[in-house]
């Protein structure tokens, strides 16, 4: 097992490189961050050229290619071609952010998804499958934004209504978030909005999944013997089914896992979180490379352990697989 | 289909046996089935067919694709999902005979009027004045189209790699899923914009087609965890024993075993390659206008939910509808597909 | 089930939570001043805005507010004095002697540091310095030499005449510390994260606010200014302002409706409109200087020859109704009701120079079906709405319309033109990109496009966009369009050297009549802005140029 562990993180070595150099070209010859200078009249075209040859927009992309990897290691990713921001602070707190967003978030998701996916296996076509069910379509089919934008609109009305603020409908703290117990409170009061967004969406898909999944152990041949020999049915259920139905499952979350560290767009525009995401976004949009493609490592990174991680937990916990 | 084989050792000797009025045979001996009526045991039927043919009884062997479809269609939930989105997709390809309007007709008099009889804008009309139901129904039409073919693509690629990695193991197995990790690593946002850039136009078969080679990731790894545990299996040595190939005991006895998670993650595809529609026109990549499609339109009014609510609330209806269906369509393929099912009626 | 247990855990602690923390609002006011809380969609990189990336639109409200310049720009968009008392005008060669004044100082950290001549040259001195990356040199690369009468007396003597004169000194930071900056590289990375006196790292600021420390800015979140103890020209009234950055203006919405927000200044949008009939907060609909409008492919080659008709653009313009338009977009929506269509380019219905030479083009798509027939048009209707598209000399009459992708506001007007052409027998098509401003338009791949202009006061400069243009010797190279009319070009040319504002206006006007006739653009609107303010805050003045809002903060109260 630990000859496989040390050999799949050699091999994301190069995945990282071919991934780094594709998103690089795919964004460097795509976006420019002087787009809108350039669009200024009275903008000076020298200055322009200057920015341009401090940063090599100039040279072809295998070389520029080159020049960031060098600042990878030397510099610590580099800094942004406007302005010259430094690129590690700013990627550091971003990062810090999503994380407690994501966390949480998955935690809670992970949690109410196997107990609702083993239950509706367990009493599949019963009144609580049926509206499990429907519950997670509505999930599946409501946008992202709507639903935290709902969230936002009942929050927003209980506050003006009664002046009593339960949770915060933006941002991460509050202007004078304090110190100590009274900011992890006060953060608290900004994240569960969000998490309750990303937790309900990811519950809809994952309960259907875990469901999938019951249903085909709850079906099998060993089941049926664990049964057969007499077993309570609870014991069966716990002990025998639910264990393996769980496997699948596992995967898919440490999969999903690895990409979490993305950030999620849609809920950090909504709820003006300074996460990943939005970072990401705004780094598009406004051109800037050098900020993508460090968003870019530490993505793949996190993708491509915690895909090692799914299938360590695949080959440890199912003995049927042999992983070689 | 197949002839069933004797099994060595079984006993010639049945007590009863009784024709199924519908063609199929059973015994009613030692084992009681609670489903009545349906045969799930294949290994009694062979020599109930040896039987029957002894007693001059006429016999209409079934092929296990006819038991599965049976299944299917007994299967009632599925049954009238495939109904209603039958109906939900000839309503939108005659669209134009069942409303009055054209998706483009603007009326700056009517604009953004909520749902009401008067006129026949039953959903209510857009920014500028148009049928929103129209709207809508050409939107699932635009909609159904590239989110079926993403669909379809993306988890036929993400199957069949799955399957290869998992069943051969080995070189093949690594290769594919280091290729699987770096297409997970790709943005889908900055690949998109490339595709944008390099192929423009809004051409939805394009679209489906970059979509499709994204989202294949996720379904290859559960289709490959499935095969990972189950080549070891018993059936599969035995049926190598028998001389099976490689493809045929991929497809027919390994396969199967997969459409639970594969049906739920083509599902979950569908409901997401509507939506991601939405964030293409903002690369310039998406329908052009002015032809309507689910995600744009739910994108587009998103804003308005305070004032406009029909503008969302009407397509987020037809995405729900569409999962709805499609998914317990999945669940009764998958559950006819299994042939340990016990229970089958919905 | 452990697992309902769980389940039930979870619920108990997040109620537990609301029932602790609720009522915990936000303290804004205190004896001494309230503290004013202001939404932006954008954070900053840079706080320096002289340098090319600090001229993101978050950057000026937050440096209008910590800078002072020789002259300000009112929302009527005239020149009000600032750091100066008077200026003399001397023609032939330009001279300009500014008189500062006496009162003006800078806060360096606790000094009281007077503005003088110096800062003035050692401003030009920057901005000509080759190696700073500066943002524009406009005006400033045609002064030819400075002289220091006394520290507070300047002359400035200019190699070709600049109508736009009262821009420089203005824009950006105004004025820049002599005293505390170098002329050089060092001038690129300066103020990166706080607005201070380099030297000795205390807050620095000519204006009614300043910075305390980096610590001011928390990245990601917020950036606080307090009042200036010492600011020459009076004291703020509020304590403290404090701006957040969000996303979205939706986002922002919500949150001056829940109360963690005092004002913000969004694009006008269909859901901002309730707003407006909210208790509690007020709006000002302002007109600003951005203004929408078609250009046509007139010159390069890769496009359809009809464009080059003129026929063909009269056709156009009759065809489509852009007051109903305009009508449909912001009367109807209750956005900004009455804004009226544009019928001239960069001058407003504000300005007092204000001519409409493309009033005439209003809907008669009966004369632009006309128009088409006459001229040997085939298959197109004989009436509105017939049905049917020109063919003209083997040309179909369908062409690519182009914007920038991801503006809902534009897909609406295209929709709404492409049906008005429809009843003319003109087909346009959607062929919106994200590349359009960054490779397209410099490559004139467009048939027909539709963006925005920002205006400014000044009205030199122009040549750039629509005088003729010659890559030999980089003549005029923002001309995309390929327009060239000699008599427009001359006129302009002479615009930029017209010093009297009527004269200035009066040639101008000129050069846009021959452009309404030529037709090689057609103004729609300008585009309004809303400021969204809490009621309590007296004094706000929405002012829709580059000095935004902020251009009169020190004089608001809360």
């Amino acid at each position: 097992m630990l000859t496989y562990i040390v050999r799949r993180l050699l091999y994301a070595i190069p995945v990282l490189a071919v991934s780094s150099f594709l998103i690089f070209v795919f964004v460097s010859t795509t976006t420019d961050p002087l787009e809108a200078i350039k669009m200024n009249p009275r903008a000076s075209r020298h200055s322009i050229q200057l920015v341009e040859r401090k940063h090599h927009l100039d040279k072809p992309v295998i070389e520029r290619y080159g020049y960031w990897v060098r600042d990878v290691f030397t510099r610590q990713f580099g800094t942004t071609i406007l302005t010259d921001r430094p690129i590690f602070p700013d990627i550091r707190r971003v990062l810090g952010n999503t994380i407690q967003l994501v966390i949480a978030a998955e935690l809670l998701t992970l949690l109410l998804a196997i107990g609702i996916g083993v239950y509706s296996a367990i009493r599949q076509y019963s009144v609580f499958d049926y509206a499990a069910t429907t519950l997670s379509f509505l999930g599946l089919a409501i946008p992202t934004f709507w639903l935290g934008l709902i969230f936002q609109i009942i929050f927003v009305n209980v506050f003006v209504n009664w002046h009593v603020r339960i949770f915060y409908v933006a941002g991460l703290s509050s202007i004078n978030p304090g110190h100590g117990l009274h900011f992890y409170m006060d953060r608290v009061q900004h994240l569960v909005l969000p998490v309750l967004t990303l937790a309900i969406i990811g519950i809809a898909g994952y309960s259907r999944f875990m469901r999938a999944s019951m249903l085909e152990v709850v079906n099998a041949d060993y089941v049926r013997t664990a049964r057969a020999k007499g077993l309570v049915e609870r014991r069966v259920i716990l002990k025998h089914a639910f264990r393996n139905a769980l496997i699948p499952l596992m995967t898919l979350a440490a999969i999903d896992f690895g990409t979490f560290f993305g950030g999620a767009v849609i809920t950090e525009t909504v709820f003006g979180l300074d996460g990943m995401g939005l970072y990401f976004i705004n780094s598009l949009n406004a051109g800037e490379t050098y900020n993508i493609m460090a968003w870019l490592l530490i993505t793949a990174t996190m993708v491509v352990i915690f895909n090692l991680v799914a299938d360590v937990i695949l080959g440890f916990l199912d003995p049927r697989i042999r992983l070689d | 289909m197949t002839e069933r084989t004797r099994q060595p050792g079984q006993s010639t000797e049945p007590d009863v046996t009784k024709v199924d009025l519908d063609g199929g045979v059973y015994s009613s001996r030692a084992e009681p089935r609670a489903d009545v009526g349906m045969v799930t045991d294949f290994a009694l039927g062979a020599d109930s067919t040896a039987l029957a043919y002894e007693s001059g009884l006429e016999l209409k062997a079934r092929s296990q694709w006819a038991y599965i479809r049976r299944r299917f269609l007994r299967h009632r939930l599925a049954m009238g999902s495939l109904f209603v989105l039958i109906g939900v997709i000839l309503t939108s390809v005659f669209a134009s005979h069942i409303t009055s309007y054209t998706y483009t007709e603007i009326d700056f008099n009517l604009i953004l009027k909520g749902p009401t009889t008067a006129g026949h804008h039953w959903f209510g009309t857009d920014f500028l004045g148009r049928d929103y139901f129209t709207r809508v129904l050409f939107g699932i039409r635009t909609s159904i189209r590239v989110a079926v073919i993403v669909a379809l693509l993306s988890t036929s690629l993400g199957t069949v790699i799955g399957a290869l990695a998992g069943y051969f193991g080995g070189w093949i197995d690594n290769l594919l899923m280091r290729f699987t990790d770096l297409v997970l690593t790709l943005p889908l946002l900055a690949v998109l914009l490339v595709a944008a850039n390099k192929f423009g136009g809004g051409n939805p078969y394009r679209v489906a087609l970059i979509l499709a080679l994204l989202f294949w990731t996720g379904i290859a790894r559960v289709v490959r965890g499935v095969f990972l545990s189950l080549r070891e299996k018993e059936y599969v040595e035995a049926a190598k024993a028998a001389g099976a190939g490689d493809p045929r005991i991929i497809f027919r006895h390994i396969l199967p075993n997969a459409m639970g998670p594969i049906i739920v993650n083509m599902t979950l595809t569908v409901a997401n390659a509507i939506l991601i529609e939405a964030a293409l026109s903002f690369l310039g990549f998406g329908i052009k206008p002015p032809t309507p499609a689910l995600g744009s339109l739910i994108s587009d009014g998103q804003n308005e939910m305070q004032t406009a609510w029909w503008l969302v609330v009407f397509p987020g209806i037809a995405i729900m509808i569409l999962v709805l269906c499609i998914n317990f369509i999945g669940d009764g393929l998958r559950d006819a597909l299994d042939p340990t099912q016990r229970r089958v009626r919905a | 089930m452990h697992l309902r247990k769980l389940w039930l855990f979870a619920v108990a602690v997040l109620a537990g939570l609301a029932l602790v923390t609720t009522g915990s609002a936000s303290q804004t006011s205190s004896k001494a001043g309230a503290t004013f809380v202001i939404g932006l969609e954008q954070e900053p990189t840079i706080l320096n805005t002289s340098i090319i990336g600090g001229d993101a639109l978050a950057n000026v409200y937050i440096s209008v507010p910590m800078w002072a310049g020789a002259y300000k720009i009112t929302p009527n968009f005239s020149y009000l004095p600032e750091l100066v008392s008077s200026v003399q005008v001397q023609q032939n060669p330009l001279r300009l002697t500014y008189h500062i004044k006496k009162s003006a100082y800078w806060n360096d950290g606790g000094k009281k540091v007077p503005v003088t001549a110096q800062d003035f040259v050692f401003t030009w001195k920057v901005v000509m310095n080759p190696k700073i990356q500066i943002l524009g040199t406009t005006g400033f690369d045609q002064i030819q030499s400075a002289k220091v009468i006394n520290s507070k007396t300047v002359k400035f003597t200019f190699k070709t005449p600049f109508a736009g004169w009262k821009l420089l000194f203005t824009d950006n930071e105004g004025i820049l510390p002599s005293f505390a900056l170098k002329n050089d590289d060092s001038f690129n990375h300066v103020w990166l994260n706080y607005v201070n006196d380099p030297r000795t790292n205390k807050p620095l600021s000519m204006g009614p606010f300043i910075m305390t420390g980096p610590g001011d800015w928390i990245h990601g979140r917020q950036l606080t200014l307090v009042r200036n103890p010492l600011w020459w020209n009076g004291k703020a009234k509020l304590a403290k302002l404090v701006f957040r950055f969000y996303p979205d203006s939706q986002t922002e919405a919500q949150q001056i409706k829940s109360g963690e927000l005092d004002a913000f200044n969004p694009q006008p949008q269909v859901f901002l409109v309730p707003l407006r009939h909210t208790a509690g907060l007020k709006t000002q609909i302002g007109r600003g200087p951005v203004f929408e409008h078609i250009d046509f492919n007139v010159g390069f080659h890769n496009n359809n020859p009809l464009l080059k008709q003129l026929y063909f653009r009269q056709a156009f313009a009759y065809a489509i109704d852009r007051s109903a338009i305009v009508n449909a977009l912001f009367t109807k929506t209750d956005i900004a009701p009455g804004l009226p269509v544009l019928n001239n380019i960069w001058l407003f219905a504000g300005s007092p120079y204000y001519k409409q030479p493309w009033k005439p083009y209003t809907k008669n798509v009966q004369k632009a079906i006309n128009l088409m027939k006459s001229h040997g048009c085939t298959g197109g209707p004989s009436r509105p709405g017939g049905g049917g598209t020109w063919t003209c000399a083997g040309t179909k009459a369908s062409f690519r319309f182009a914007w920038r992708s991801g503006n809902q506001l534009r897909v609406l007007t295209f929709e709404a033109l492409q049906a008005q052409l429809k009843t003319a027998g003109i087909e346009i098509k959607a062929d919106d990109s994200a590349d359009l401003f960054s490779s397209r338009l410099p490559k004139g791949d467009f048939d027909i496009v539709l963006f925005a202009w920002q205006g400014s006061p000044d009205l030199s400069g122009l040549n750039n966009l629509y005088g003729c243009r010659d890559d030999a010797t980089n003549k005029n190279q923002q001309n995309d369009q390929g327009y060239c009319n000699p008599k427009v070009s001359r006129l302009l040319d002479q615009v930029n050297k017209t010093f009297d504002p009527k004269k200035q206006a009066n040639l101008f006007n000129q050069a846009t009549a021959q452009m309404a006739k030529d037709l090689n653009t057609i103004p729609l609107y300008q585009k309004p802005t809303y400021l969204i303010y809490k009621s309590k805050f007296k004094g706000l003045k929405e002012n829709p140029t580059q000095e935004t809002f902020m251009w009169n903060i020190g004089r608001v109260v809360g």
